[in-house]
């Protein structure tokens, strides 16, 4: 089997290495401790995993088929492994081993001197160098070992808390306990007992000292009854004498008080105020009867007045009525009267019109010879203007230049004027064709107003129309007189009827409350209600003074009655007989002179109870102490667990014994068997010596001492550091081959010290890669020098 | 004459340890024997017995918890108001601290607890006497009913918790009784206690009876349990067997064979499997080598399914085929057999008992079987394991 690949992540390097392997000699040359430590562990598959975060190792074993192993870190920190048939493609069982480790010593041997004088090249414990079969052997042995240590834990024992004999010892001390705590409860109890018994005997005796003692007492205190009881006699005898008084008193007043006519329950108090009610009624009902009357008399009247008004009313609108008032002929009148209010306005503006006409009329000769006017100083001034200067008779007639202005001007002003006077010619003609229509409009409107009038005139049958609408309004008001006089006359009477029930009502009210006084006063014999008042007065004063009398005789009795207080009396005389023969039959102590001794043996069993009521408590409790940790043991399970641990005892005791019988007999046998192994082992160690150094003459002996296996390289080159070296290789691979019998695994050879390798023993690893494939892990420059065979792999 | 009726009992054993039964249900089984005696507390009662006898080991007094002390007290206080009467007798399991749990249990009016050493009479009802005596250290030895002697006329009943000499099975001496003393000691009936099947040793018209426990204490009794009904009147005692219901238990032999020790084994127990039944199952005959922990194996799977399973392991390892004539054989199963076999033989000082050398081969058979060699070498030598992080 050999290592084809390595691929790894160091976990403190945070980095990952992925190297090929040779199947023969590797070097592997590592810098950083860390890391080689990591690469060790990896390949190793086994170790101190810490550093190695994930692996993987490609093995190929000796069939040829590869093999994966993966380690893998989970996020909780667990490694999981698990190995991979690659060419199945199936996860197969973790070989148990695939590398066997070595680590070149530094230095010196690991062995002491033997006493023979040999230097010994390695001690090992036996169980590790002996073959598979003694190996067996000293695992029984370590196995009978353990189990003659361990009878316990071989039993299912919990023997956390010492050994099965203190446990089982414990055991039996709870069952002990409450056997003790048993019997000390047995014997409370009957201590207990017997305290209650003497203690009730103390009880019956102290209680007859007390009757002697109280005897003396109790006479005391029957005298001081029997002077209670004759006290009480003489209280009731007086009681009853005064009660004999009061009585008689009493009859007496009974006798004044039936004498009183009425007594028969006339004279109830709940009576006298009701007669004293309807007295007071009958009074104010009658005066309501009186002003009833009167306020009925008014509403007649009333009603009489606004019966006459109504008539004239009624007269008055009747007379109204004739003449033919109404509303609408109003209501046309007034329509008339604005129509010719509007007619008359109109006729003044026509008017008003023709005037402002006539006026613009009287203007026409003014224009006319406006006109003229104009025409002539045009003419006049135009010809001026024209005429030659020669024309002119004169030469002072002729016009000057300054007049020729003038001239034109004037000529201007003339035609100025001609144009004037056409102009408001003009008009004036337009004004008089105007005032023409206003004539025949204000002939139209005195036509329309005449017609207006009359039919107005008609109307009103010849009154004004401020007349006419007065008449109206007095027709009006008559009416609403009318209306209200009638709401007048229905309240008037609805009144008056109402005044009319209340009067009946007050008769019906007086009959029956006079019915009722004459009821009540029937049974007085009285005729009116004043006389049976005033009867009723002297009546309650005889009942007050009856009343009196019956409290007194009740004081007399205090609430007992006489007869009573006979009896009272004859049970006083009875107990007063009593409770002297009583007092007579106790015996006084004081008598015989016995006194002074009860009260000494009364003060003697008092503190011999008090004593034994303490003990008492005393034991009550401790009784309840017992219980209580009598109650805290299961007696049973206490039992039952101590007889099993016994039987467990008896078991383990037996076992331990065959463990040990056991151990001997295996023992011997390894005795018989280990120095013959030990002797094959010395030969395969010298013959892998031989190969591995190449020299045919070395020789390793292998002793056995104290469970110690002492191997010793004989001969002349013992002294020869590398051939030691060598040899613990030997010895290394010698064991190891005895375990490989189904595969070779790889050695790793571990060297992370700086300390060069001796050439002899790096050799010596190459002649072993012949046979199986070496991977020597080494510092930078502790290897001397390579073959070119060597794989040579670096990690910086 | 008017008949008597007595219930007989003895080797009630009330609260005994039970040491024979797993632990789980040892409780249960406690509760079984407190049932057992209110059953014949129940069947006095109901068979309108006069007296109820009780010869020895009522209960196991040291370790007898309270409760089941007023249980008894209760039985007995019902007997009380059926007017039957209770006549006890101290056994040696009762024999501590004077027996005061005991006197505390039979402190009823109706209960009479022999407690004097020599022969004293309690009279229930008249021409009716009741003889008893308490079996101590001092008195075991002696033979008790030379010592008794019977006076007046009447039905004469004895009572006692000793040994009847010859009894089959019973191999304890206390008390010893005779046949001869038996038929010259003019009892009607002897109540026997102490033994703890039921046996008749009347000898002639003497009538001796040992009850036997009505429950099963351990594995050392077998068969039904029992109380008896003892009559007597004027033409002689005659005596009926009442079966005592109870948890079935059985102790069975399982012979097994070296090459089909397991099948066999396995299969026996298949076929008794009852969740209320108390086996033990005594396995017998010869096993290989590699069977040597097959008794322990069936009795783990095979526990749940009992209410109480023990296997004991009586076989022995059959001696494998030499593979060598030579006595120092390259097997190591062969040579540790040939050693321990050799260790049985030889006569020598040191001899060990069978039964430790018979152990110790298995033992040892066992381990060597069991030990993973390779794994063992190279814990032992490297000192490496796991990672304790791993």
């Amino acid at each position: 089997m050999f290592i084809e690949r390595l691929a790894l992540k160091v976990r403190a390097k945070r980095r990952a290495i992925e190297t090929d392997l040779a199947p023969g000699l590797s070097v592997v040359s590592v810098d950083d401790p860390a890391v080689a430590r990591a690469f060790v562990s990896a390949l190793r598959w086994a170790g101190d995993l810490a550093g190695v975060f994930w692996a993987e190792l490609v093995l190929v074993d000796g069939s040829g088929s590869r093999i994966t192993l993966t380690l893998e870190r989970g996020a909780d920190g667990r490694v999981a492994r698990r190995a991979t048939d690659q060419g199945a493609g199936v996860e197969i069982g973790i070989p148990s081993q695939h590398v066997m480790a070595f680590a070149l010593p530094t230095a010196g041997g690991a062995a002491e001197p033997h006493p023979d004088g040999h230097m010994a090249l390695l001690s090992l414990p036996l169980s590790a160098v002996l073959p598979v079969a003694e190996t067996r052997l000293c695992a029984a042995i370590d196995a009978m070992d353990d189990m003659a240590g361990e009878v316990y834990a071989g039993e299912g024992v919990d023997a956390r808390d010492g050994s099965m004999h203190v446990h089982r010892a414990r055991l039996e001390g709870r069952v002990d306990q409450a056997h003790r705590l048993r019997s000390r409860r047995a014997a409370l109890e009957s201590r207990l007992s017997w305290l209650a018994e003497r203690v009730s005997f103390i009880d019956g005796r102290l209680s007859c000292i007390e009757s002697a003692l109280i005897a003396c007492a109790e006479r005391d205190d029957l005298e001081d009854y029997i002077e209670r009881l004759k006290a009480c006699f003489n209280e009731c005898d007086q009681k009853l004498s005064s009660a004999r008084v009061a009585r008689e008193a009493l009859d007496a007043a009974r006798d004044r008080r039936a004498a009183c006519p009425g007594s028969d329950g006339a004279f109830e108090p709940a009576i006298a105020a009701e007669v004293r009610s309807l007295d007071g009624s009958l009074r104010d009902l009658e005066r309501k009867a009186q002003d009833f009357e009167a306020k009925l008399s008014c509403a007649a009247a009333w009603v009489a007045r606004l019966k006459v008004e109504q008539a004239l009313t009624h007269e008055k609108i009747r007379s109204a009525r004739g003449k033919d008032r109404s509303e609408h002929v109003v209501s046309q009148a007034r329509t008339l009267s604005a129509a010719i209010s509007d007619r008359e306005e109109a006729l003044d503006r026509v008017g008003s019109q023709i005037a402002s006409a006539d006026r613009v009329l009287m203007q026409r000769k003014a224009a006319e010879r406006i006109t003229i006017a104009g025409v002539v100083v045009a003419a006049l001034s135009l010809a001026a203007i024209m005429l030659p200067p020669d024309v002119w008779p004169s030469r002072a007639a002729v016009i000057p230049e300054a007049g020729v202005s003038v001239l034109l001007t004037l000529m201007a002003t003339g035609l100025l004027s001609t144009v004037y006077g056409i102009r408001r010619g003009i008009e004036i003609e337009g004004r008089a064709e105007a005032r023409a229509a206003l004539d025949k409009e204000r002939a139209a409107l005195a036509r329309q107003l005449a017609w207006h009038r009359q039919q107005l005139s008609s109307m009103l049958r010849g009154r004004t129309l401020e007349e006419y609408v007065d008449e109206l309004g007095e027709l009006r008001r008559l009416a609403q007189r009318r209306d209200a006089m009638a709401d007048e006359m229905k309240e008037a009477l609805a009144d008056s009827t109402r005044m009319h029930n209340e009067a009946n009502l007050v008769r019906v009210r007086t009959v029956r409350a006079r019915e009722r006084l004459t009821e009540l006063l029937r049974r007085s014999g009285c005729a009116s209600a004043s006389s049976y008042l005033d009867a009723y007065e002297r009546y309650r004063r005889l009942e007050w003074a009856f009343q009196d009398a019956h409290a007194r005789l009740e004081s007399a009795l205090g609430g007992l009655t006489e007869p009573c207080i006979e009896m009272d009396m004859e049970i006083a005389a009875e107990e007063i007989a009593l409770a002297e023969a009583n007092r007579d039959a106790l015996s006084d102590a004081r008598a015989n002179g016995r006194l002074r001794e009860l009260s000494e043996e009364y003060a003697l069993k008092a503190l011999e109870r008090e004593r034994l009521a303490s003990e008492l408590a005393a034991c009550l409790q401790e009784l309840g102490e017992s219980e209580s940790e009598l109650g805290a043991i299961d007696v049973w399970e206490a039992a039952s667990d101590a007889a099993e641990a016994a039987v467990r005892d008896e078991k383990a005791a037996l076992r331990k014994e065959a463990a040990a019988c056991a151990r001997e007999l295996l023992e011997e046998l390894l005795d018989e068997r280990a120095p013959e192994a030990a002797a094959r082992l010395a030969e395969s160690v010298s013959e892998i010596l031989r190969f591995v150094a190449e020299a045919r003459d070395v020789q390793v002996t292998c002793t056995i001492d104290d469970g110690q296996a002492t191997f010793f390289l004989e001969g002349a080159r013992r002294a020869d550091e590398c051939m030691r070296k060598q040899a613990q290789l030997a010895v290394e691979l010698a064991i190891r081959e005895l375990a490989d019998a189904r595969d070779v695994v790889p050695l790793v050879v571990e060297h992370l010290s700086s300390t060069p390798i001796p050439a002899g023993l790096v050799a010596a690893l190459r002649r072993v890669s012949l046979t199986r494939q070496v991977i020597l892990l080494a510092s930078p420059g502790a290897v001397p020098e390579c073959a070119p065979t060597d794989h040579i792999i670096s990690i910086a | 004459m008017k008949l008597l009726k007595i219930l007989h009992t003895s080797d009630v054993h009330l609260d005994h340890v039970l040491t024979d039964y797993n632990r789980d249900c040892r409780s249960t089984r406690r509760a079984e024997l407190v049932s057992a005696f209110d059953f014949l507390v129940d069947e006095a009662i109901r068979q309108a017995a006069d007296i109820m006898l009780i010869a020895g080991d009522l209960i196991s007094a040291r370790s007898v918890s309270d409760s089941t002390a007023s249980a008894v007290r209760e039985g007995f206080r019902r007997l009380a108001a059926a007017s039957i009467f209770a006549a006890v007798v101290p056994g040696e399991a009762e024999e501590v601290h004077s027996l005061a749990m005991l006197r505390q249990v039979c402190s009823e009016p109706n209960v009479h607890l022999f407690s004097g050493e020599e022969w004293s009479r309690v009279s229930p009802m008249a021409g009716v006497s009741v003889w008893g005596l308490r079996t101590t250290s001092r008195n075991s030895t002696t033979n008790a009913l030379a010592n008794l002697v019977i006076e007046g006329s009447g039905i004469h009943i004895g009572l006692m918790h000793g040994t009847f000499e010859a009894t089959p099975g019973l191999d304890s001496f206390i008390s010893p009784v005779t046949p001869t003393e038996l038929s010259q000691s003019g009892l009607d009936y002897l109540a026997l206690g102490h033994y703890h099947n039921m046996v008749n040793n009347s000898v002639g018209r003497a009538t001796c009876w040992y009850s036997g426990s009505p429950v099963h204490l351990g594995f050392d009794t077998r068969g039904e349990r029992h109380a008896l009904i003892v009559t007597v009147r004027g033409d002689g005692v005659r005596v009926y067997p009442i079966k005592v219901p109870g948890r079935p238990q059985r102790v069975v032999n399982i012979e097994v064979t070296t090459t089909r020790a397991r099948e066999q084994l396995y299969t026996r127990l298949a076929r008794l499997a009852s969740s209320e039944l108390c086996l033990r199952a005594e396995v017998e005959g010869e096993t290989e080598p590699g069977d040597v922990g097959l008794v322990s194996l069936a009795e783990q799977d095979f526990r749940s399914k009992f209410f109480h399973l023990t296997v004991a392991d009586h076989t022995r390892v059959s001696c494998p085929p030499w593979r060598s004539s030579d006595v120092r054989s390259m097997d190591l199963d062969e040579a540790f057999f040939r050693k321990a076999a050799r260790l049985t033989a030889e006569p020598g000082a040191a001899r060990k008992p069978p039964e430790v050398v018979a152990r110790a081969l298995k033992l040892g058979l066992g381990a060597l079987g069991e030990v993973d060699t390779l794994v063992h070498r190279e814990t032992r030598a490297k000192g490496q394991g796991q990672a304790a992080g791993d």
